[in-house]
């Protein structure tokens, strides 16, 4: 009976292996006092690469705006616009031009010097090499290098959105020598750079030391990016991640909303979800069919039972964050009666319709209290789950080829792109808006942000689509961990304040 | 005979899945690009990608980077796909063979166990454990790991993955995944070998052994699972094949970087020359664990060594 001690022998093995892994962990991963300046965050939704300029998705500047690049200006957690590499700026009577002049002592993380020729090269790179978003350097005429320190930068026409589109992507500072690799070698002027990215896994991020502005208190920053809300609630609780950003899954909060440990911050966003009707097609080619959808859904409700009551309503496709807010959401309080009293007139009673859902936890969390809310009025809506994003793109989006669907509209002041533009998805027949929308852009602020209103309250009445919430940042951290930018106003994540206790 | 088999079911695969992504819904261009991008601007993506090409020239193209080792550069994340399969299938490698050792270190000893003692209580029980460890699914088994031993206690990291030059590290981050993996294969082995055991017990050899004055234990250690290894190790081949996409479910779970992840993420990213990299990677894989299992056999067996 030789055996027996062996297999103890070898059990003992086993089980002190175990304690000795764990052991390890003691020093690494215990959170409790003594944090040191690093940060691990906690994302989903990877960046496929670092490229804005030709790359779509709203990761990519979420890593790199105001972390890695930089731009004259920038969007404060208010939805403010205020100075970042410009000093200050002024703006001709006419509209026209904008003279800005810039930080002195900037470098990018090359070492090269950040100057005015930088600015003209950025700027015109937009109309001639961004694939992304370059619609919104449209009005961009020509940039001056009036000194290495002075930018004068030239408009066609006058326009109020253009400033604050520079707060964005499109604004972003480039290295005349930085472009050779942006899909995977970012450099910007920014307080951070790039220092590995492991596809699937993270990206870290770390402090320059030769930063031109004051530096941030954090050190190290690690993205880790989480296919699975679950996978990323786990690490947050096993103490792997500091701080859960724009979490994906408002059920799994509860867990945090008691730990003393931990804080959740209900923040803003610009991400309306929004019920989009193929207006170019019956049935919803008729006015009065939208408006009956309108007025079938409780919008308190499917706030409350799809995303766990965390949100904003809203009355129109405007965050209460943009200059132009108004509160609209007592228009199509929820009256079932008057929906089947518009559906009788149009003629649309017992009506049936394709309902493509893209392949998203919100849009599967919100279609189905939607279907049950229209059968209420006697809409019967088939829901046909819809790849995202390649199918969706390709057959909502591209080839219009459904009746209705639903969308997280993540771009900041997107109400323009998405009714004015002819020929987008929705099929809105924007000729009653267009001229209201040239004029606005054009005029002096008071006169932007009044026409701005009224075509806000012109859509609605047109009720093109339906917008259902404002998506909440849910932001859950570490108590300890301050200066969190909990409201995301633009598509930045900004990692400058982050400070431990 | 062998080389040439493997050749063509390499290249059958190939062509397969070559198609089969030219006919799936969705555009690789538009994907890339966005909602934003103009008919022009997909148009000039579709033509730097190479996918405006005639069918037989892209798919010839590829086949010849692929006879050099090369991949290709993703659509997306610009990179070289040689590079990045490469480190996924090490992960996912990595975590197969972690999850199958420990699916046999559990499933010989107990399935020897419930088949030498099916009808005491010990053999019952280990039966039935195992029957009830088949029905459970990786996926809980690793939710339940994480719950216990990483959430309540903290000794093990929820997730995530270092690499195997990390030393402790990697361990760390290599035990969970494995065991959550490894539970369900060692369940479902332990069902075989107790089969194999069984039927082995009946043979004749084993009652000469017997009558040799071996003791039954020492009779079948020495002779029985040798010869219960053929079944055994067919399983473990078949499992092993399985579990290199089939380990998704525990990547996912403990989110590891792993090859099975990768695919997933580049189907719903259309990124076309990634998905075809790793079907072929796996496929050459499935094909090599079958040849290392042959080869097995024959040294298991003299017979079929003789034989072939």
């Amino acid at each position: 009976m030789t055996r027996i001690p062996t297999r103890l022998a070898v059990l003992s093995v086993a089980a002190a292996s175990v304690l000795v892994l764990a052991g390890c962990s003691a020093g690494a991963s215990s959170d409790s006092g003594g944090h040191d300046s690093s940060v691990v965050i906690g994302l989903t939704g990877e960046p496929v690469n670092f490229d804005f300029t030709t790359t779509s998705g709203a990761a990519i500047p979420q890593v790199l705006m105001n972390n890695v690049y930089q731009g004259l200006v920038t969007v404060d957690q208010q939805g403010e616009l205020v100075p970042q590499l410009a000093q200050s700026w002024t703006v001709s009577d006419d509209g026209l031009s904008y003279d800005f002049v810039l930080q002195e002592g900037v470098t990018f993380s090359s070492g090269a010097e950040f100057t005015a020729d930088d600015v003209k090269f950025s700027l015109e790179r937009v109309k001639t090499d961004w694939t992304i978003n370059a619609a919104k350097m449209a009005v961009l005429d020509h940039v001056e290098v009036v000194s290495p320190t002075e930018a004068r930068v030239v408009l066609t026409r006058p326009s109020n959105s253009w400033l604050f589109d520079m707060g964005g992507t499109v604004g972003q500072m480039f290295d005349t020598d930085g472009v050779a690799d942006l899909a995977n070698a970012p450099v910007g002027t920014g307080p951070f750079t790039v220092t590995e990215f492991v596809v699937g896994d993270h990206i870290s991020l770390e402090a320059r030391d030769d930063y031109w502005g004051d530096s941030p208190a954090i050190d190290d920053v690690t993205l880790r990016y989480f296919a699975d809300a679950v996978a990323s609630t786990n690490a947050m609780r096993a103490g792997d991640v500091d701080m859960l950003y724009n979490m994906q899954a408002p059920d799994l909060v509860a867990q945090f909303e008691a730990d003393d440990a931990v804080q959740v911050i209900d923040g803003t966003s610009n991400g309306e979800i929004l019920l989009s009707m193929n207006n170019a097609a019956p049935p919803f080619d008729d006015v009065r069919v939208r408006q009956a959808v309108a007025y079938a859904l409780d919008r308190t409700g499917i706030l409350d039972t799809a995303w766990a009551g965390y949100g904003t309503e809203i009355g129109a496709m405007v965050p209460p964050t943009d200059p132009y807010y108004e509160d609209l959401t007592g228009e199509y309080a929820y009256d079932p009666q008057k929906a089947r009293d518009l559906l009788a007139q149009a003629g649309a009673e017992d009506l049936s319709i394709e309902f493509d859902v893209p392949t998203r936890p919100y849009a599967t969390a919100v279609s189905e209290v939607v279907v049950s809310q229209l059968a209420e009025v006697g809409i019967t809506a088939t829901i046909n789950s819809t790849e995202f994003p390649a199918v969706w793109l390709d057959k909502v989006f591209a080839k219009h080829d459904y009746q209705m669907s639903v969308i997280l509209a993540v771009e900041a002041r997107d109400l323009l792109p998405t009714f004015n533009v002819p020929g987008y998805y929705i099929g809105y027949d924007n000729s009653a808006i267009a001229p209201l929308a040239a004029a606005a852009d054009q005029a002096p602020e008071e006169g932007w942000i009044a026409g701005m209103k009224t075509i806000t309250e012109q859509i609605v009445a047109d009720v093109p689509a339906v917008p259902l919430f404002l998506f909440p940042n849910i932001v859950v951290a570490d108590a300890d961990l301050t200066g969190i930018a909990g409201n995301s106003v633009t598509e930045s994540l900004v990692l400058t304040g982050l400070a431990w206790k | 005979m062998l080389v040439g088999r493997f050749l063509a079911t390499v290249l059958v695969s190939t062509i397969v899945v070559f198609l089969l992504l030219r006919v799936m819904p969705g555009d690789p261009a538009a994907v890339a690009l966005g909602i934003q991008a103009t008919p022009e601007q997909l148009e000039a993506w579709r033509e730097t990608n190479g996918l405006n090409t005639p069918l037989s020239a892209q798919y010839l193209e590829w086949v010849g980077g692929l006879l050099r080792g090369d991949f290709g550069t993703s659509f997306l994340s610009r990179q070289n796909i040689t590079a990045t399969v490469t480190d996924r299938l090490q992960v996912t490698l990595i975590l197969v063979v972690a999850a199958m050792l420990i699916a046999l270190i559990v499933a010989i000893p107990l399935g020897t166990i419930a088949a030498v003692r099916q009808r005491r209580l010990s053999g019952v029980l280990v039966s039935g454990v195992s029957q009830v460890g088949v029905a459970v699914p990786n996926f809980l088994v690793g939710a339940l790991l994480i719950a216990l031993f990483s959430i309540r206690l903290g000794w093990f990291p929820s997730g995530g993955w270092a690499a195997p030059s990390e030393g402790a590290e990697f361990l760390r981050h290599l035990i969970l995944p494995a065991v959550a993996l490894g539970s369900v294969q060692a369940s479902i082995l332990t069902r075989y070998v107790r089969s194999a055991v069984l039927e082995i017990m009946r043979e004749d050899f084993l009652r000469t052994a017997r009558s040799k004055g071996l003791t039954a234990a020492r009779a079948l250690v020495r002779h029985g699972l040798r010869n219960a290894g053929i079944p055994i190790l067919t399983v473990v081949g078949v499992q092993l094949a399985g579990l290199l996409v089939g380990a998704v479910v525990i990547e996912r779970v403990f989110s590891i970087p792993g090859l099975g992840s990768y695919l997933v993420d580049s189907v719903g990213n259309r990124d076309l020359l990634a998905v075809q990299a790793v079907v072929v990677v796996l496929v050459i894989a499935i094909v090599l664990i079958n040849f290392v299992i042959d080869l097995a056999f024959t040294l298991l067996d003299p017979r079929i060594r003789r034989a072939a």
